[in-house]
């Protein structure tokens, strides 16, 4: 049996090079599909979850992302909606006004106010789930609020 | 019950936020599983006691906690720095994980003191952990704006209903083997520690700039 | 009488330089391939300069491991140089693209942060039950992105294991220079209980990370993000949270290891050389020492950088499971007992070359890119004024 062992670590050590060369030949390669076959993703408590919704404006656009409640092993009671304006050249409007309707019941649920001169931003709730804003980001040419909500499936 | 039903379906991140307490404790004891759950009890009481705390506050506040003032900033950040010393000393009292051997007689007394209620207190001081489910909790009781006993219930039902999640953690037991292991636990113990001190004192800094 | 005093002085014979420049062959192949990328050379002179200098570099490094039979020494000279060269180019490239050390919010949540190993075993819990990256980078894209930092991490595993810390991770080298300061170490002792601390801290930040789904090493102890990147002081977290990275990284990385000689922050905090520690089980190499040789001096446990040495695994022939595979107790052994060993085989066969090659190259070519744009960057400063390209 020993023999067998000492093969078998021989080999082993022995294509410890060659592995050298395709990790870093095939990272790329083999990054893409680790991403495929995983389905990884970044979580979106950073990246904000995907978006669901392009409003555009003249000069501008709205991106709306989903709702993020994730937690580990279920959803989680308190989460947030991300939403980002950009401007398609140049700055943001002074003032902007966005209606959201981000459980998609056909009602408004927030209505979000925000003036670049003063840098502030004024949320008006139309729904018990709402919980405040953060503002994540803000440059002349782009604005990033994440609204805080309660989830109503819990 | 639906006290128990909102403990029941956010149990889980009850155990995210009690794991690392209980996890280590456990494993720092090197005891069986049989001993680990009777230690699981003793710190399920003092998380029960904690939580009824919160129904009284519940009911007596008559609204949403969490109003981010200074009061309330100093009602949560010394609950965490007494809970931070606790797990401190824990950790650090035993001889595998000593930081100094403390020729006094009374630290020497303090070390050899090993009291048989600590996971009592441990649960206690979770309990009084502002974790989102809590939240919840307390915005359901004030909205609800039920009597003192309404408010217990809900709250004694859903320290039932998280509970439940803790049940399985006390057969961490059986990895008990040998001085290592309970040397890391310790360790980590005190690391915890300094993360509950540093949320303690991030908390009374918050007081401070409100008032 | 010293154990040394009888050690005959050798002349190296012709033979030996020979069968050096040999074993060298392969390895000034094999980086040449992987240096270049298989892109060919650089074409400015600049670039070209900085390539030609490290591909020197590196393998005069390898000849003389060869040569004289040392290994740590020469790994070192690179492993340092590595590590210096890293935080010029990653604080260059920030000010290039950020115009600052500062880590904005803004840089957080559009996924700009460059993923580093650090975060693995924080991340691993999360992505298998909710196959999402709890980091604030990106997967596919950019400098450091996070599918192609895991792929080289799972290969640094099976090629290194644990020997990562001292043959691949950029952060080490940094305290391994800084612990070769001083000839001789204080009177400062460490008690070895403090060995089990990187793996309780592996423990605190696997649970918290699950917990709060965040990475909380880097949001609360990581030491090198005092010359990495850091969030601006703008409130009282910010500054404590920034008082206690500078105070882990000065305790930690300068002021202990210069004191005592030792890798203190790989040793006895950093938990992701825990971590690799336990992924070491799928190594093929160790570190063995010989009990027939052995004479009991205790060289080897006064010079391991990483406490991984004590008189108990001497007498089971054998370091602790947080040996880094430096080669330093195998450099100063006086009776040659230690030696790279592959798992498996027979515990008197001497397996050094069968380590040597990979982890070398490993080091070599994870290293490379890094060195030659830091060596750009500085002769850019030398001959424009300004380090930032474009």
């Amino acid at each position: 049996m020993s023999w067998i062992k000492t093969i078998l670590g021989y080999t082993w050590a022995v294509l410890m090079l060659p592995l050298v060369l395709v990790t870093f030949v095939g990272m790329n390669g083999m990054a893409e599909k680790l991403v495929v076959i995983t389905g990884l993703s970044i979580s979106p408590w950073f990246s904000g979850g995907e978006v669901i919704e392009t409003i555009n404006h003249p000069g501008y656009q709205t991106l709306v992302h989903r709702p993020v409640f994730e937690g580990l092993f279920c959803e989680r009671q308190t989460g947030f909606i991300q939403i980002r304006w950009q401007a398609a050249t140049g700055s943001l409007p002074a003032r902007i006004q966005e209606e959201i309707d981000y459980n998609r019941d056909g009602t408004v649920d927030f209505l979000i106010k925000f003036n670049r001169n003063s840098g502030k931003v004024n949320l008006v709730q139309r729904n018990n789930s709402i919980r405040g804003h953060e503002i994540l980001y803000q440059n002349h040419s782009e604005l990033a609020i994440r609204v805080k909500l309660l989830n109503s499936n819990q | 019950m639906k006290g128990f039903l909102l403990g029941l379906s956010n149990g889980v991140v009850c155990l995210t936020y009690c794991a690392p307490v209980l996890v280590p404790y456990f494993l720092s004891d090197g005891k069986n599983a049989g001993h680990n759950y009777k230690e699981l009890f003793k710190f399920l009481a003092g998380r029960l006691s904690g939580y009824l705390l919160f129904g009284i506050l519940a009911w007596r506040a008559g609204r949403f906690l969490p109003q981010n003032t200074s009061g309330e900033s100093v009602f949560f950040g010394v609950p965490y720095l007494i809970f931070a010393g606790l797990l401190l000393w824990y950790g650090f009292r035993n001889k595998e994980t000593r930081l100094c051997m403390g020729k006094s007689l009374w630290f020497q007394k303090l070390n050899q003191w090993s009291p048989q209620w600590i996971a009592f207190f441990f649960g206690l001081l979770t309990g009084l952990n502002l974790c989102p489910p809590l939240l919840l909790a307390f915005t359901d009781v004030t909205l609800s704006g039920g009597d003192l006993w309404h408010s217990l219930w809900f709250f004694f039902s859903f320290f039932a209903g998280t509970a439940v999640y803790l049940l399985p953690l006390p057969v961490l037991g059986i990895f008990n083997q040998g001085v290592t292991l309970k040397t890391i636990a310790r360790f980590a113990m005190g690391v915890t520690g300094l993360y509950y001190g540093f949320l303690g004192l991030i908390y009374l800094i918050r007081g401070v700039q409100l008032r | 009488m010293s154990v040394l005093a009888d050690k005959p002085v050798t002349i190296r014979p012709i033979k030996n330089f020979i069968k050096s420049v040999l074993l060298t062959l392969p390895m000034l192949l094999l980086t040449l391939v992987l240096l270049t990328g298989g892109a060919g050379f650089p074409t400015d002179v600049l670039g070209l300069i900085s390539f030609a200098i490290n591909y020197l570099l590196v393998n005069s490094l390898f000849f003389m491991m060869i040569y004289t039979g040392r290994t740590d020494s020469y790994r070192a000279v690179l492993f340092v140089f590595f590590a210096v060269c890293f935080i010029i180019f990653f604080i260059g490239n920030l000010l290039e693209v950020r115009g600052s050390m500062l880590l904005s919010r803004e840089n957080l949540f559009k996924g700009e942060t460059p993923f580093c190993h650090m975060v693995i075993p924080m991340a691993i819990i999360p992505a298998v039950l909710t196959r999402t990256i709890i980091f604030p980078g990106s997967l596919l894209n950019g400098f450091a992105a996070v599918a192609t930092m895991l792929i080289i991490w799972f290969g640094a595993s099976l090629i290194l294991g644990r020997g990562f810390c001292s043959w691949g991770c950029f952060y080490g080298g940094l305290e391994d220079g800084i612990s070769r300061l001083r000839r001789k170490p204080s009177r400062l002792k460490i008690d070895l209980k403090w060995r089990y601390l990187p793996f309780a801290v592996l423990l605190f930040i696997v649970l918290t990370s699950a917990a709060t789904l965040s990475p909380t090493y880097c949001a609360w102890l990581c030491p090198f993000k005092a010359v990495t990147e850091f969030e601006p002081l703008s409130s009282w977290p910010a500054l404590i949270f920034t008082v206690v990275f500078f105070s882990l990284f000065l305790g930690l990385v300068i002021i202990l290891p210069f004191l005592t000689r030792r890798r203190t922050q790989c040793g006895l905090f950093c938990p992701f050389g825990a971590f690799q520690s336990l992924t070491n089980k799928i190594c093929s190499s160790e570190v063995r020492i010989d009990p027939g040789r052995c004479i009991n001096c205790g060289r080897c446990i006064e010079v391991c950088p990483t406490f991984s040495m004590d008189r108990d695994s001497l007498a089971k022939g054998k370091t602790t499971i947080t040996c880094c595979k430096c080669g330093k107790c195998i450099d100063h052994c006086p009776r040659k007992a230690i030696y790279y060993h592959t798992k498996g085989t027979p515990l008197h066969h001497k397996t050094r070359l069968l380590f040597l090659y990979p982890a070398f190259l490993f080091l070599a070519t994870f290293s490379g890119g890094i060195i030659q744009k830091a060596i750009h960057r500085v002769l850019l400063l030398v001959t424009t004024g300004s380090m930032l390209i474009g």
